[in-house]
């Protein structure tokens, strides 16, 4: 592999040093950029609940505060002294040692599109953004998938099980946007579980071509790209449009040519018992899949857990303005509840937790007030996210919301101060710039990392 | 040029000179094998040496370019065909900080080449066939801190003893597998059944309307066969089949049609009208 002189310094360093041995200059590079810092996160894992998972009824409740803003659920005891938890995250509660909980995360996004958007590229939204846009801000996993160089037929960066959709529309904010398609994280399907609400959404253009060209036996590179492009017609779209698909096609061609990572994705491979913990449905079958990527060299999943098309129907997503307590007990949490920990016990297990950093995301949190639906509303004034792994100090909690769970407390943050604390344990400077493709300077990130390690 | 960074720089390439000479080949041939090596953050010359992903095929007899290259800090030799025999090409690798040997042949035979890394501080042997003998023997590396022994044959015995020699390590046991309990599959609702509407001969039944796709399963309680007949939007019937006694059929439909049953001979008996629901329709005795 050549180096890629496009790549980050710390990149080309890694690289050129394996090839050829040092050059004074990067050398010195070296020294200044390297330091005897601990050891970084090699890989990611983003888990997130999409429509704004509800602070309350997971890692921040409110047990002291009146009963139409504590709401019908308990709370109880994690492994942590002084910490608790929602009574129905009770597994997540027993690996608490492992999470860095964050409960004074706000930003001033009401609506699922801004939230989501602030949440997944750490920047605020613009007027009028649209998927698929090469003007957006990168997301996370592309960012981070811009500063790792997996081998050859290992994708960069990974989303599953679908895209985002709000009422029919797919939102903005999960692809590589200015940084080029190079960096838009391949979508996979996740191959089995029984799928959210019984209601599953396949229909981007991405997975159609992938379903079809796993039907093709091939054996070599060249004939499956052909076959590719006889899938998809030379000139379709634009060369924006055609560049992505390109992009897409290689790597599908690569993955789907024999590599570890084609290995990870045959769930049938795993241990029955392993399937189990992570249970029947796509949510834990998608981060069991995770897992089983990073393991294979994948630097970064992002994994959606419960993800339905929000105004449009259909699926469960965590967007609940009526009847939130059934369907966070029956529903939303029971799935988060396993999949979640039973990632955290398997990457303890594998000896793969204090490399790997699972981040925790979601749109916003809920209102404090319960309305006239049995739900809760949108509220971006305070939530709670999560971080474990990679060298983050397990069991503890950074800043509070306010007695009623309305507006931080302490140590408010944003979005881009989380973004900075992943950058930081994925050992990337938070400072770094980047140019678009039209040589545009772009600083990374503008947040401070959290004191999490 | 300030003479410090000029002596730096001088030493730094004399550095880099030796680092090409000397470990180009040695490089080349672990690339060749699928190894993947990167320099490690912090020291030069710190190398971090990778063949879970590609290497795989590894045996014993390719670790020995690794030991030419002496101070790996890093080691990954998950899933790779080394056995404990090839461990001993590890003896002189005391840089090493962490390694990973799990799912490999390594037994306890191979653990003492292990005992002079003493800057060891993670150690990942799930998955091997060791026993607590290794464990008496990994007590002697005072900086471990991490060792990872899911899916081996150590004893809680042994864990404890290895514990109380090294009070600051983790010991990582992993999932006990056969406590996990698999999510209960929701119970299948109780069908909703269709009204059973009786009617004579004389007696038109109404006609289908259009609607949406549903299920219907015909369950037949009479002592004799039956015909079942779907109902077009103009009145007329149609054959779809014919259900034995105590026979049941899965008929695909929409909603507000109408299915009518008559005995062999074509002798109305009665009629159902499918809802939105899936639905049972039990021809009663």
């Amino acid at each position: 592999m050549m180096p890629n002189l496009q790549h980050s310094r710390r990149d080309f360093l890694r690289s050129s040093v394996g090839l050829a041995g040092l050059t004074l200059p990067t050398f010195f590079k070296a020294q200044a950029l390297a330091g005897p810092e601990k050891r970084k996160a090699k890989s990611c894992i983003i888990i997130y609940t999409w429509g704004g998972m509800s602070h309350y009824e997971s890692f921040d409740p409110k047990p002291d505060a009146p009963s139409e803003i504590r709401g019908e659920f308990k709370h109880i005891r994690t492994a942590t002294p002084g910490i608790h938890f929602c009574e129905h995250i009770p597994l997540i509660a027993k690996h608490s040692d492992k999470l860095a909980i964050v409960r004074s995360v706000n930003h001033k996004h009401g609506g699922h599109q801004q939230g989501m958007y602030v949440n997944m590229t750490g920047h605020n939204p613009v007027g009028g953004i649209k998927a698929k846009s090469r003007n957006n801000w990168p997301s996370l996993a592309s960012m981070i998938s811009r500063f790792h160089n997996p081998q050859a037929g290992t994708p960069g960066a990974v989303r599953m099980p679908y895209s985002m959709y709000d009422n029919g529309t797919q939102m903005a904010g999960e692809g590589a946007g200015w940084l080029g398609s190079k960096y838009d994280p391949i979508l996979i399907r996740t191959p089995a579980g029984q799928a959210y609400g019984g209601v599953t959404r396949y229909t981007d253009r991405e997975l159609n071509l992938k379903l079809n060209i796993e039907k093709r036996r091939v054996t070599d590179r060249r004939t499956l790209l052909e076959q590719l492009d006889n899938t998809l017609g030379q000139t379709q779209g634009s060369k924006t449009e055609y560049d992505r698909i390109d992009h897409y096609r290689r790597m599908a061609a690569d993955m789907l040519l024999g590599s570890p990572v084609r290995q990870a994705y045959d769930l049938e491979k795993e241990d029955p018992r392993i399937r189990d913990m992570y249970g029947n449905h796509i949510g834990g079958q998608t981060l069991l899949l995770s897992r089983r990527l990073v393991e294979a060299g994948v630097p970064v999943v992002q994994a959606l857990c419960s993800a339905g098309d929000l105004a449009g129907g259909g699926g469960d997503n965590w967007d609940t303005h009526r009847g939130h307590f059934p369907k966070m007990k029956n529903r939303l949490l029971p799935v988060f509840d396993r999949a979640v920990s039973a990632l955290l016990a398997d990457l303890d297990t594998r000896g793969m937790l204090d490399e790997t950093l699972v981040v925790l995301l979601t749109d916003f949190g809920r209102t404090p007030k319960i309305n006239n639906n049995g739900g809760r509303d949108h509220h971006p004034g305070v939530y709670s996210l999560a971080l474990a792994g990679g060298g983050i100090r397990g069991g503890q909690v950074y800043g509070s919301s306010d007695r009623k769970g309305a507006e931080p407390g302490s140590n408010a943050c944003s979005p881009a101060d989380i973004h900075a604390t992943v950058f930081k344990a994925m050992g990337i400077d938070p400072r770094t710039e980047l140019t678009d493709q039209l040589d545009r300077p772009f600083q990374l990130c503008d947040g401070e990392p959290l004191p999490l390690f | 040029m300030n003479i410090r960074i000029f002596l730096a720089l001088l030493f730094i390439s004399t550095v880099s000179f030796e680092l090409r000479a000397a470990d180009a080949t040695v490089l080349d041939a672990i690339r060749r094998s699928g190894g993947l090596v990167l320099t490690a953050p912090g020291k030069s010359g710190n190398w971090e040496v990778e063949f879970h992903l590609r290497g795989r095929d590894l045996t014993d007899k390719g670790l020995a370019n690794v030991a030419a290259l002496k101070s790996v800090v890093v080691l990954n030799l998950r899933d790779t065909q080394i056995t404990s025999s090839g461990l001993v090409h590890l003896k002189g690798l005391t840089q090493l900080r962490r390694l990973h040997l799990e799912r490999t042949k390594v037994d306890d035979k191979g653990i003492e080449n292990l005992i002079g890394l003493s800057k060891l501080e993670y150690l990942n042997l799930y998955a091997t066939q060791i026993t607590d003998e290794s464990l008496d023997r990994l007590a002697n590396l005072k900086n471990l801190r991490q060792l990872y022994l899911w899916q081996t044959d150590v004893t809680d015995d042994g864990v404890a003893k290895l514990k109380k020699a090294l009070p600051e390590l983790k010991i990582v046991r992993g999932i006990d597998l056969s406590k996990v309990v698999p999510v209960k599959k929701p119970e299948p609702k109780p069908m909703e059944e269709l009204k059973w509407v009786a009617i004579s001969g004389d007696v038109k039944p109404p006609k289908s309307k259009p609607g949406s796709f549903t299920v219907l399963t015909f369950e037949n309680k009479r002592s004799h066969r039956i015909k079942l007949y779907w109902v077009d939007y103009g009145g007329n019937l149609k054959l779809y089949g014919e259900i034995d006694s105590g026979g049941n059929r899965q008929q695909t439909t929409y909603s507000d049609a109408v299915w009518l049953v008559t005995d062999e001979k074509d002798k109305t008996l009665g009629y159902f009208i499918s809802g939105q629901k899936v639905a049972l329709a039990v021809i009663p005795k």
